[in-house]
C-alpha cells in the first residue's frame, strides 16, 4: 500500500530557555503522519506531546529539524506564510475555548472562510452540518450551546475547509464520556468516510482507542507506537513506560 | 490590608489612568498658573501710574482738576512732591491718514510730567519730549501703525484739524481710561495747546517717610476722589484683574469639561479593572476580606494613583501655564506675560483634586467590588453581565424624565423674550437632555455601531466585522467609553454650529441692514452733542461719480411721552434701496411731512399702530407731533423713530451734520480707487471715521474662525484624555481576550488582521461616539443660536467641513488610541496565550 504523508518530521528538537534553566521539550523527534489515517499522541505529562503538536501545526516554530505538511516545508517560514498555511491547511479543535463567543454559531464555522475572504463550497456545508448534526443550532451563539454541542462546532469549523491535518488538543477533556464518544466518532467517521487525517493529543487511553494508531512520547522522544490500539492495549502500554 | 492594597496595583494596567489624571490636573493647575502669571503682569503694569504714589486726587467723570490743586497738595503737611497730570483726548492719524482707534474710540495724550519718580510710564526706546514738537508714542500703537523714532506723526487737535510731532521715543503706558488706543506723549504746553486742555486728569504725590498717607489724605480739600496709593493700586488691581476674570471663567469652564471627562474615564477603567479581578476579590473575600476591607482596598489605590497623577499633573500644569501665558500675548489677545508665577494653591488644589477626582470616581467602581459574593471565586464565567431587567427599567424611567425635563425646558427657552436668558434656558434643556443621551447610551451603542461598522465590514472583511462584534460585547463599557468622547465632540460640534449659525445670520442682517460698500461716521469724542460727519464731506462725496449712492442719515435724541427716543432721517431716494427694513404694518411709500415709521419693539413705542399719533420733543424745546404710517419691528439704523427731513429740521433746528452716510462704490471703479477717493475727502476732516463693510466682513469671519479654533484647542484636552480612555479600555480588554486572540491566530488571522481588529474597534467606538456627539451639538448648537437671536431671523448654516473634520478628529483619535494596545495583542505568541 502506497501512502502519501500529510506530515512529516525528521529531527525535530524544541529547546526552551538558556543556560542552567535550559529544557529539551523536544529531543530529536521523526515521525510520520500518512493522509488519511487517525493518529493520537500520547505520553505522560511533560512528554513533549503539546509542544509537538504546536510544532506540527506551525502554531510554533522548532529549534531544529524539519517539518513538513502536505509537502512544505515549515522550518523558516515567515509567522505570515505559517498564519495563510493554518487557514487554509490546517483545522483546529481544542480542549476548551474554542469558539468566539460574540460569533453564532455558523459564524464560528465559516470564520477561517471568513478570515481568508473565501467563500465555502455550499454542499460541503450543508453536509459537514448534517453529519454533525448542527442543523438547528447555527443561530447559537456559544454560550447556548452545551460543552458537546460546543466541540461538534469545532469539528465542523476543522472538517469544512478539507485541510490537510486535523489537529486536536484533548479534544474530550472537558466533556462527559457521552459527549466525548459523540465528538471522537464524529473524528473517526471523518477519517473513515470522507478521507480526512486527524491528529489527537490526548492522555485518556479510551479516546486514543478510536485512533487507527497511537504514537507514544516520553522525554521528548518517540518511544513506542500502537496498530489498532484497544484501551487495554493503550494502558498496558502507558503502565509499561511508567513503570 | 494595606498590604493588599497595594500587592493589587499592577502599576502597568493603572498607567493609563494615572494618564487621564494627569492631563485633567495639568490643565486645572495650568489655569490657576496662568491666572496667577497673568494678574501679576497686569498688576505691574496698571501698577504703572500709581508707582510712588502716596496720595491721589483724580478728577470725576468729565470734570478736571482746576490748576491749583498742585499747589493746594504741596502745601499740605508731609507732601514731598507734587506732580499734575494731564490726560485729553487726542486722536492719532496713522501713515496713510486714517483715524486709530480702538471700538471706534481714539486715543489721548498725557503730558511728559515733571517728576521722573512720577511718571506713569516707562521709556523703551528714544527719549521723552524735550520740545513742543516732540512726541513719544506707546508701544502697542506703534507697533500697529509702524511709526518709529525719528518718524513725523499726526495728532487731531480740539479745532479738528492735524497737528504734525516729531517722534523721539516709545514708551510703556496704560491706556488712558483702561482704553487700549492711541496714547502720546506731550510736553504741556504742546498738550494744551492741542487739546485746549484747562486742569488735570489727576494729582499725585508722594509724601515724607514716617508720614501717614492716610493722615494727609484727610486733609485735602480739592475737588475729586481722594485716594491714598495703596487704595489706588487696589483699585487698579481690581480693574487689571476685570480685564481677564471672563477669560478665567471661560478656561474655567473648559477644566470643568476636562475634569468631568477625566472623572468618565477613571470611573470606566476601575469598572473593567474591578470585573477582571473579580475572582481574586472574591477569593479575598472566600478566606476572610470583610465588604469593609474590599472597599478600603480600592479605595486607597485609588487615592494612591490619584495621588501620583496629580503630582505629575503639577509638572504638566506648569507646561500648560506658560503655553497659555505666551499664548495670552498674542496680538489678538494682547495680555502682558512676566515671569512664571507658580503659588502654593494651584499645587494643593491639584494635588487634594487628583486624590478627590480618582476616589470619587472610584467610589462606584468600589461599592460594587463589594458585591461580588465570595462564590463567584469557584465559578468559571469570569465575570457576568451586568443590567438585570429592573436596573434596565430605572434607567429608562430616569432618561425619559430628563428627556422630558430637558425638551420642556428647551421649548419655554425658544419662547423666552430676553435673548441672554432664552440662551441659558436652552443650554439648561440640552445638559438634560445631554445626561438622558448619556444614561441610554449603553442601548443605543451597539446598533450604532453596526451601522456605521456596516460599510467598513462589507469592505475590509473580517476583521471589522470581528471588530463590531467585539464593540458590541459590552455595551455598558464601550458606551463608558464614548461618553468621555462624546462629550468634547458635542462642545466642539455646538460651538461651531453656534458660530456658523450667527455668523450667517449677522451677515445676512449685515447685507440687508447696509446694502453699500462704506460707512462713513464720526469717531467718538466723548463730546455732550452727537459727533456728525461734516455737512461738507457729504456734499463733496455726492458729487464723486466713483459713488453711484450716497445716502446720509441723521439723527438726534427727543423725548416722547414713553421715554427717550432716537429719531432719525434719511435720504428719500434710499428708502426701498440702501434701506430695507421688515415692515410689519403699513407702507414705506406712505411717509411724508406729519407722518412716522416707527419701531414697535422698542420700549417707549410699545403698542403703537398705524394711525396712533405720537408728540415728539427735541433738546431745544422744538416740539412736532406725527401720525404713524408704518410700524417696523425693531429700531432701524435710522432710530426707533423715522421722520421726513422736513419734519427732522422742525424738531431738531441746530443739527449741522449727519450721523452716518453709506457709499456705493459706482460699477467698475475699483476699491482702491474708491477708497483714495474717501481718504481724499477726509483729509481735511480727520475725525470721521470710515468703515469698509468687505474688511469688515473679512474680520468677523476671520474672529469667529479664530473663536472655534481656541474653542477647538481646549477641546482637543478633554478629546485626548478621551483618546486616553479608549486607549485604556482597549488595552483592559485585550488582556482579557489573550485566549481568543490565540484562537483567531490558531485560526489562521494574520498579525496584520489581529491590528486591524483592534484599530477598527476604536475607530468604530470613536465614530460612534463622534457622530452622536455631532448629531446632538448640530442641533443644541441651532436650538441655542436661534433662541439667541430672539425676534431676528435665525439662518441656519450647519459648519459641514468643521463637523466632518470633528468626525475624522475623533476617528483619529480611535486609531491613535489603539496603536500600543493592538501592538501588544498581535506580538503575544500563539502558543503561549492558548496555554494561559
Amino acid at each position: 500500500m502506497t501512502t502519501t504523508l500529510a506530515v512529516e518530521v525528521t529531527d525535530l528538537v524544541k529547546v526552551y530557555g538558556t543556560g542552567d534553566t535550559t529544557v529539551r521539550a523536544l529531543d530529536g523527534v521523526g515521525v510520520a503522519f500518512p493522509a488519511g489515517e487517525f493518529t493520537a499522541i500520547m505520553g505522560p505529562s511533560g512528554s513533549g506531546k503539546s509542544t509537538l503538536m504546536h510544532c506540527l501545526a506551525g502554531l510554533d516554530t522548532a529549534t531544529s529539524g524539519s517539518v513538513r505538511l502536505g509537502g512544505t516545508e515549515l522550518t523558516g517560514l515567515s509567522d505570515k506564510a505559517l498564519t495563510l498555511l493554518r487557514r487554509e491547511r490546517v483545522g483546529f479543535i481544542f480542549q476548551s475555548f474554542n469558539l468566539l463567543p460574540t460569533l453564532t454559531a455558523e459564524q464560528n464555522i465559516l470564520l477561517p472562510f471568513d478570515l481568508a475572504g473565501r467563500r465555502p463550497d455550499q454542499r460541503r456545508f450543508a453536509q459537514v452540518v448534517s453529519v454533525l448534526g448542527l442543523g438547528e443550532r447555527l443561530r447559537h451563539t456559544p454560550s447556548q450551546l452545551s460543552g458537546g454541542q460546543q466541540q461538534r462546532v469545532a469539528c465542523a469549523r476543522a472538517l469544512l475547509g478539507r485541510p490537510d491535518v486535523v489537529f486536536a488538543d484533548e479534544p474530550t477533556g472537558n466533556l462527559d464520556s457521552r459527549a466525548g464518544a459523540d465528538v471522537l466518532s464524529v473524528m473517526r467517521r471523518s477519517v473513515r468516510e470522507l478521507g480526512q487525517t486527524v491528529v489527537m493529543v490526548t492522555h485518556d487511553p479510551v479516546a486514543a482507542s478510536y485512533a487507527d494508531r497511537v504514537v507514544m512520547l516520553a522525554d521528548g522522544r518517540i518511544v513506542d507506537e500502537l496498530r489498532g490500539p484497544t484501551p487495554e492495549a493503550v494502558l498496558d502500554l502507558l503502565k509499561r513506560l511508567g513503570a | 490590608m494595606r498590604r493588599t492594597a497595594l500587592s493589587g496595583l499592577r502599576p502597568r494596567r493603572l498607567v493609563p489612568t494615572a494618564l487621564a489624571i494627569v492631563l485633567a490636573v495639568g490643565f486645572v493647575a495650568g489655569i490657576m498658573i496662568f491666572g496667577d502669571t497673568t494678574r501679576a503682569a497686569l498688576l505691574d503694569e496698571y501698577a504703572r501710574s500709581a508707582r510712588n504714589v502716596d496720595l491721589a486726587v483724580t478728577a470725576a467723570d468729565r470734570t478736571r482738576l482746576p490748576l491749583s490743586t498742585v499747589e493746594e497738595i504741596a502745601r499740605l503737611d508731609g507732601v514731598t512732591a507734587v506732580e499734575g497730570r494731564m490726560a485729553e483726548q487726542a486722536p492719532l492719524i496713522d501713515r496713510d491718514g486714517r483715524l486709530v482707534t480702538e471700538f471706534g474710540v481714539p486715543g489721548h495724550a498725557v503730558d511728559v510730567g515733571d517728576r521722573a519718580e512720577l511718571r506713569p510710564f516707562d521709556l523703551r526706546t528714544g527719549g521723552l519730549p524735550q520740545g513742543d514738537g516732540d512726541a513719544a508714542l506707546d508701544a502697542r500703537s506703534a507697533r500697529r501703525t509702524g511709526y518709529q523714532v525719528g518718524d513725523t506723526i499726526a495728532l487731531v487737535g480740539a479745532d479738528e484739524q492735524r497737528h504734525e510731532f516729531r517722534l523721539v521715543g516709545i514708551v510703556d503706558i496704560t491706556g488712558v481710561d483702561g482704553g487700549n488706543a492711541s496714547t502720546v506723549v506731550l510736553t504741556r504746553p504742546a498738550l494744551v495747546r492741542l487739546t485746549g486742555a484747562t486742569g488735570f486728569r489727576e494729582v499725585v504725590a508722594t509724601v515724607a517717610d514716617g508720614t501717614a498717607p492716610a493722615a494727609v489724605r484727610s486733609h485735602v480739600t480739592a475737588p475729586g476722589k481722594v485716594r491714598t496709593g495703596d487704595q489706588l493700586r487696589r483699585d487698579l488691581a481690581r480693574e487689571a484683574f476685570s480685564q481677564i476674570d471672563g477669560l478665567l471663567i471661560g478656561l474655567q469652564l473648559f477644566a470643568v469639561v476636562a475634569v468631568l471627562v477625566a472623572a468618565l474615564v477613571i470611573a470606566n477603567t476601575f469598572n473593567i479593572l474591578l470585573a477582571q479581578r473579580m475572582r481574586e476579590t472574591a477569593l479575598l473575600r472566600c478566606v476572610g476580606a470583610t465588604r469593609a476591607q474590599v472597599f478600603r482596598r480600592v479605595i486607597a489605590e485609588a487615592a494612591a494613583v490619584g495621588f501620583t497623577g496629580a503630582a505629575l499633573g503639577i509638572g504638566v500644569g506648569l507646561a500648560i501655564g506658560f503655553g497659555l501665558s505666551r499664548g495670552g500675548a498674542l496680538p489678538g489677545i494682547g495680555l502682558p506675560t512676566g515671569r512664571l508665577v507658580v503659588g502654593v494653591s494651584p499645587v494643593l488644589v491639584a494635588l487634594l483634586l487628583g486624590v478627590v477626582l480618582t476616589t470619587v470616581s472610584a467610589l462606584v467602581p468600589a461599592i460594587r467590588a463589594t458585591r461580588v459574593p465570595p462564590i463567584a471565586a469557584l465559578r468559571i464565567t469570569p465575570f457576568g453581565r451586568g443590567g438585570s431587567r429592573r436596573g434596565r427599567v430605572v434607567l429608562i424611567v430616569s432618561a425619559a424624565l430628563l428627556v422630558v425635563a430637558g425638551v420642556a425646558l428647551t421649548l419655554a427657552g425658544m419662547r423666552t423674550g430676553d435673548p441672554l436668558t432664552a440662551m441659558v434656558i436652552v443650554m439648561a434643556g440640552g445638559t438634560s437632555v445631554f445626561l438622558a443621551v448619556l444614561l441610554l447610551l449603553p442601548l443605543f451603542i451597539g446598533p450604532l455601531v453596526s451601522a456605521v461598522g456596516w460599510l467598513p465590514g462589507r469592505l475590509a472583511g473580517a476583521p471589522v466585522r470581528l471588530a463590531v462584534a467585539n464593540a458590541r460585547r459590552n455595551p455598558g463599557r464601550t458606551a463608558a467609553t464614548t461618553a468621555a468622547l462624546l462629550v468634547g465632540v458635542a462642545l466642539m460640534a455646538g460651538g461651531s454650529t453656534i458660530a456658523a449659525t450667527v455668523n450667517r445670520t449677522a451677515e445676512a442682517q449685515l447685507d440687508k441692514a447696509f446694502p453699500v460698500d462704506y460707512l462713513l461716521t464720526p469717531a467718538v469724542t466723548g463730546g455732550d452733542r452727537p459727533a456728525t460727519v461734516p455737512a461738507a464731506v457729504t456734499a463733496g462725496l455726492r458729487a464723486d461719480p466713483a459713488f453711484d449712492l450716497v445716502v446720509a442719515v441723521r439723527q438726534d435724541d427727543a423725548k416722547s411721552p414713553g421715554g427717550g427716543l432716537r429719531v432719525g432721517t434719511i435720504d428719500e431716494a434710499a428708502i426701498g434701496t440702501a434701506f430695507r427694513p421688515v415692515v410689519s404694518a403699513g407702507r414705506l411709500t406712505d411717509l411724508r411731512p406729519g407722518t412716522a415709521v416707527v419701531a414697535s419693539g422698542s420700549d417707549a413705542l410699545a403698542g403703537r399702530r398705524v394711525g396712533d399719533q405720537l408728540r415728539l420733543t427735541g433738546p431745544g424745546g422744538h416740539s412736532i407731533t406725527v401720525t404713524v404710517a408704518a410700524t417696523v419691528q425693531s429700531a432701524t439704523l435710522v432710530g426707533d423713530v423715522m421722520v421726513t427731513d422736513t419734519d427732522y429740521r422742525a424738531l431738531f433746528p441746530a443739527a449741522v451734520g449727519d450721523s452716518l452716510v453709506m457709499l456705493r462704490t459706482a460699477g467698475g471703479v475699483p476699491a482702491t480707487t474708491a477708497r483714495h477717493q474717501i481718504d481724499a475727502a477726509l483729509a481735511a476732516h480727520p475725525l470721521v471715521q470710515v468703515g469698509d463693510l468687505k474688511e469688515f466682513r473679512d474680520e468677523r469671519n476671520n474672529a469667529i474662525d479664530q473663536i472655534v479654533a481656541v474653542i477647538a484647542v481646549l477641546l482637543a484636552l478633554a478629546l485626548i484624555i478621551a483618546l486616553v480612555g479608549i486607549a485604556n479600555t482597549l488595552s483592559l480588554s485585550v488582556l482579557e481576550r489573550t485566549r481568543e486572540s490565540a484562537l483567531l491566530r490558531a485560526l489562521g488571522l494574520t498579525r496584520g488582521q489581529l491590528r486591524v481588529t483592534l484599530l477598527a474597534e476604536a475607530v468604530l467606538m470613536a465614530a460612534a461616539g463622534a457622530v452622536v456627539g455631532v448629531a446632538f451639538g448640530l442641533v443644541y448648537g441651532l436650538l441655542t443660536a436661534d433662541a439667541g437671536f430672539g425676534e431676528v431671523d435665525t439662518l441656519i448654516a450647519v459648519p459641514v467641513g468643521q463637523l466632518g473634520a470633528f468626525v475624522g478628529l475623533a476617528a483619529l483619535a480611535g486609531v491613535l488610541a489603539a496603536v500600543l494596545p493592538s501592538r501588544r495583542a498581535a506580538n503575544v505568541a500563539v502558543v503561549v496565550a492558548l496555554a494561559d
